[in-house]
């Protein structure tokens, strides 16, 4: 990690290094080839270009005497009024010092020397000037330059003006030098003058210049320093094929391996942005293009000093660390994908996304609150006629296009029309499934236009809540079979006590036939008490459910024929008859077995405790479409003034002095056997006719 | 003398048996935990055992565990669950026959004394099956004698109960419907004679087992057909 931290550090300052030594190496060698700056003094003195600058520095002179003289001070000699021009005005990059100028134009003259007591008039002023020290005196008079100076003399300075152009040309030795500003200066063969610059409405050749000027140039520009401390490095500039590719080479890696490491921390790939690198990237470009200025501004001071070294160092490296500092956050940006994002205008794109999505939200919220209320009636009402005067605009307007976007319309608002109906639909078969029982499935608010949510709300509510009761009663239920079993436990063993003593008392042999009888008794209501309490255990859990099923595939036919063997016995007993009325055909149904017999038994049990002695017992087994349906009658022996319902219910029987044997939980139980086993039990009493149908499903193959 | 070991936290239940166990001529230990059952099943030659489920200290089902990693003997299971999850669960433990509470004191004699007899005598009786001799757990049909006999003791059957018997247990483990039976043993068709075939069967199990409502070898599967149990 620091390792990393480390290299990447060394790079940073490499690049610089790199690049200061490649920049130097070039700038020597371009240094070195620059002719101008080789040239000395003397011989630029004696160059057609030094001609050419000076005279554009009068013909500047002439410019300013002609158009702008009125802003200067004046002077009057005679008809001549004179104005002076500050020198530094005219200080051109050619540097030549000390030069004096005096041009005269009819009544006008312009001087750049300043006028006093001792220079007031033109004969002054000439004098002033022929009496400068050193100076190459230079009087041109009409365009004809007479001068002490070889190069100066003989050439003619020619002042042209289009109106919306003024140059001068001046005619040197060999060329002629076309002069349009300070810049722009055309060499021409003298013996072929171009046309084009023939092409003058004016010339103004009746100036009288006097001039003079010093030959004290030192040097032509002022890079005069900088060129020099630049031939420090030309040991550089001549290894410069060796220092140009391998700086572009190691550049070149350095940069590809800051690429691969820059924001790489602990987790592998994941770049890790730091609290600049959240600056917005608009804010940073901004700061850096400031800072890049503030270079520019550092370099704007006299180019011939030695501060100016320092300065330009100053503001490589100021610029470098600009650089390097972007380069780094945008690889990082990039990197973690944030270039984008982490922009300014993004930020406030995101942010114009955002309230946009909200004044649409809160509209159709307010659209959606506002129409809810309205009846649903009123609401296709107000479409029907919306629509028709809609559509009655539109085919004026539009004519047979019109009833295209009629039928266009009318579709949509009968789709409209016809969501709210099926929602209506939903909610109808909805509430049958309810109805049936089913309250699993809940309504989807999403599935419904606006003006059901609150109904589907009810709806789900109401479901929930029916849920909720049913699973309730079904926890209580359970509740309560625990505890009927833990107490029936409780209860058999002091029972077992009981019927095992009383057995043991009754082999004892008592001579007392009181005591006999007594122990009988107890042995009876001990035997009582032990069926009572199997029987509650059975019924709670058979009503609650909590009875494991074993599903098999069972022949009715077999069931009754076996569980008819079992009772045989207790019907002759009583002298009944039983009479069977059983298909050919072999019915199957889904069944757990010793529960189905535990139902039968119940049945028969009733009829052998029940039924009245010396009647018929008659058992019907048959097919009714998908179900088999088994009736089992008998004549009771008490009248029967009780409902099959009543009967249905615990611990009710039919004797209501409850001096039989039983529980009362026969049937209740096989009710609730009946109903596990997804078949239906039903009791009917028609006077003193006892009949128990049971109807299950048949097991088709 | 066989020695019977009785384990119940309920002193007076244990009382009780120990009189009807005296009574057959066996000779009792008494204990009212696990273990102090184990203590005495490790010190005394016990040759069977009753033992409550629900006691202090270590119940009826640990006791079990920790006879069976030993002992063979007979254990009869005695438990006021009644429940068929607690039966399955004491019978795949390794108990021999379970009996709910409260209990009938001379059907669980009548086990006591089939669980020793099996005991005692499987070992020689296993390899009697011979030719026209079927057995099933102490329960043997001797086709020879046309004798049958449960625990060594002979059953009294009548002719149509014992060619019942007789083909259902040729054919143990198998289950037939009336229809089925009365076709292999009267050989002809059945015309709504089949009550009769339940009622024999009722009065054979009534017979041969200790408890006809939980039948051990006759089995009854209500609505498929009957079966002799394959012990």
């Amino acid at each position: 990690m620091k390792r990393r931290k480390f290299l990447m550090l060394i790079s940073y300052l490499l690049i610089p290094v790199i690049v200061a030594m490649m920049g130097l190496s070039v700038l020597s060698k371009y240094v070195e080839n620059d002719e101008n700056f080789s040239m000395n003094q003397s011989q630029y003195f004696r160059t057609d270009n030094f001609v050419a600058n000076y005279m554009h520095t009068l013909g500047s002179y002439a410019n300013q005497l002609i158009y702008h003289n009125e802003e200067f001070p004046m002077a009057y000699d005679g008809e001549i009024q004179i104005s002076y021009v500050d020198q530094e005005e005219f200080y051109y990059s050619n540097k030549i010092q000390n030069q004096y100028v005096l041009i005269c134009y009819q009544n006008k003259a312009l001087t750049n020397v300043e006028l006093t007591t001792e220079t007031n008039t033109i004969e002054k002023i000439k004098n002033y000037i022929a009496t400068q020290e050193n100076a190459k005196i230079v009087n041109i008079l009409a365009g004809n330059t007479e001068s002490n100076s070889d190069v100066i003399s003989n050439k003619g300075l020619k002042y042209y003006d289009t109106f919306e152009y003024t140059y001068y040309t001046v005619s040197g030795k060999e060329n002629v030098y076309h002069v349009y500003d300070e810049e722009d200066v055309f060499e021409e063969s003298a013996t072929n003058v171009s046309p084009a610059h023939q092409y003058v409405s004016t010339t103004i050749q009746d100036f009288t210049i006097y001039s003079s000027y010093q030959e004290a140039l030192v040097y032509r520009t002022d890079l005069v320093t900088v060129r020099e401390w630049m031939k420090k490095f030309e040991p550089l500039g001549n290894k410069i094929h060796l220092i140009l590719p391998i700086g572009i080479v190691v550049l070149l890696l350095i940069g590809f391996y800051l690429i691969l490491v820059i924001g790489r921390t602990k987790a592998e790939d994941e770049a890790c942005l730091n609290d600049f690198d959240k600056i917005p990237y608009e804010i940073l470009c901004f700061l850096a293009f400031f800072g890049f200025g503030v270079c520019i501004l550092m370099l704007n001071i006299p180019k011939h000093t030695e501060e100016y070294i320092n300065m330009a160092i100053c503001a490589y490296c100021v610029a470098y660390i600009i650089c390097a500092m972007l380069f780094h956050t945008t690889v990082k940006r990039i990197k973690a994908k944030m270039l984008i994002k982490s922009t300014l205008f993004y930020k406030c794109w995101m942010w114009f996304v955002k309230i946009v999505k909200k004044t649409i939200c809160k509209l159709k919220n307010f659209w959606n609150q506002s129409t809810k209320s309205i009846e649903l009636v009123k609401k296709l009402w107000l479409v029907v006629i919306g629509y028709v005067i809609v559509a009655v605009i539109l085919l004026g307007i539009f004519q047979e296009f019109g009833f295209l976007l009629d039928l266009v319309l009318g579709l949509y608002l009968f789709h409209k029309i016809a969501d709210r109906i099926r929602c209506f639909g939903k909610i109808e078969s909805h509430l049958k499934e309810i109805y049936e029982g089913n309250n699993q499935v809940k309504l989807k608010p999403e599935d419904f236009t606006i003006e059901f949510q609150d109904t589907v709300k009810y709806i789900n509510d109401i479901s929930n809540g029916f849920e909720n009761a049913i699973q309730e009663g079904i926890k209580s239920e359970h509740l309560k079979t625990e505890l009927i079993t833990n107490v029936s436990h409780d209860i058999k063993t002091p029972l077992t006590s009981i019927i095992n003593y009383v057995d043991l008392l009754r082999k004892e042999e008592i001579q007392n036939d009181k005591a006999n009888e007594y122990i009988d008794v107890l042995d009876n209501k001990s035997q009582r008490l032990k069926k009572l309490t199997e029987d509650l255990v059975e019924a709670s859990k058979a009503s609650s459910g909590n009875v494991k099923l074993n599903m098999e595939k069972i022949n009715v036919a077999e069931l009754i024929k076996q569980s008819i063997g079992e009772f045989e016995d207790k019907f002759n007993a009583l002298n009944l008859a039983i009479i069977t009325n059983i298909p050919e055909e072999e019915i199957y149904i889904q069944a757990d077995s010793r529960y189905m017999y535990r139902i039968i038994e119940n049945i028969f049990g009733n009829i052998s405790k029940y039924a009245l002695e010396n009647s018929r017992v008659y058992i019907d087994i048959a097919k009714k479409g998908k179900k088999v349906q088994m009736d089992v009658k008998n004549i009771s022996k008490e009248i029967l003034n009780i409902s099959a319902d009543e009967l249905m219910q615990r611990f009710v029987r039919g004797d209501k002095s409850r001096t039989t044997e039983g529980s009362g939980l026969g049937i209740s139980i096989s009710k609730s056997l009946v109903e596990l086993q997804k078949g239906k039990l039903d009791l009917k009493i028609d006077g003193d006719l006892f009949k128990v149908e049971l109807i299950f499903d048949i097991l088709e193959n | 003398m066989y020695h019977v070991l009785v384990c119940d936290d309920d002193k007076e239940i244990v009382h009780a048996i120990e009189i009807y166990l005296s009574q057959e001529g066996y000779q009792v230990f008494k204990a009212y935990n696990g273990m102090e059952a184990l203590k005495i099943v490790e010190e005394n030659a016990i040759h069977l055992m009753i033992l409550d489920i629900m006691m202090p200290k270590m119940d009826g089902i640990e006791t079990l565990e920790n006879v069976r990693k030993e002992k063979s003997i007979p254990v009869i299971m005695l438990s006021a669950k009644s429940e068929e999850e607690d039966k399955i669960l004491g019978l795949n433990l390794g108990a021999d026959d379970y009996v709910t509470k409260p209990f009938n004191p001379k059907e669980l004699m009548a086990r006591v004394n089939s669980s020793i007899r099996r005991y005692t005598k499987l070992k020689s009786m296993t390899e009697e099956e011979t030719k026209n001799c079927y057995q099933t757990g102490n329960l043997v049909v001797d086709d020879n004698l046309k004798k049958v006999t449960v625990d060594e003791q002979e059953i009294k059957l009548t002719p149509t109960e014992y060619n019942i018997l007789k083909f259902l247990i040729r054919n143990k483990g198998c289950v037939y419907s009336i229809e089925q039976i009365y076709k292999n043993v009267w050989n002809e068709e059945c015309y709504g004679a089949e009550n009769i075939i339940a009622v024999h069967i009722r009065h054979i199990r009534e017979k041969i087992e200790i408890n006809p409502k939980e039948p051990q070898y006759l089995k009854v599967i209500w609505g498929i057909g009957y079966k002799i149990e394959k012990i």
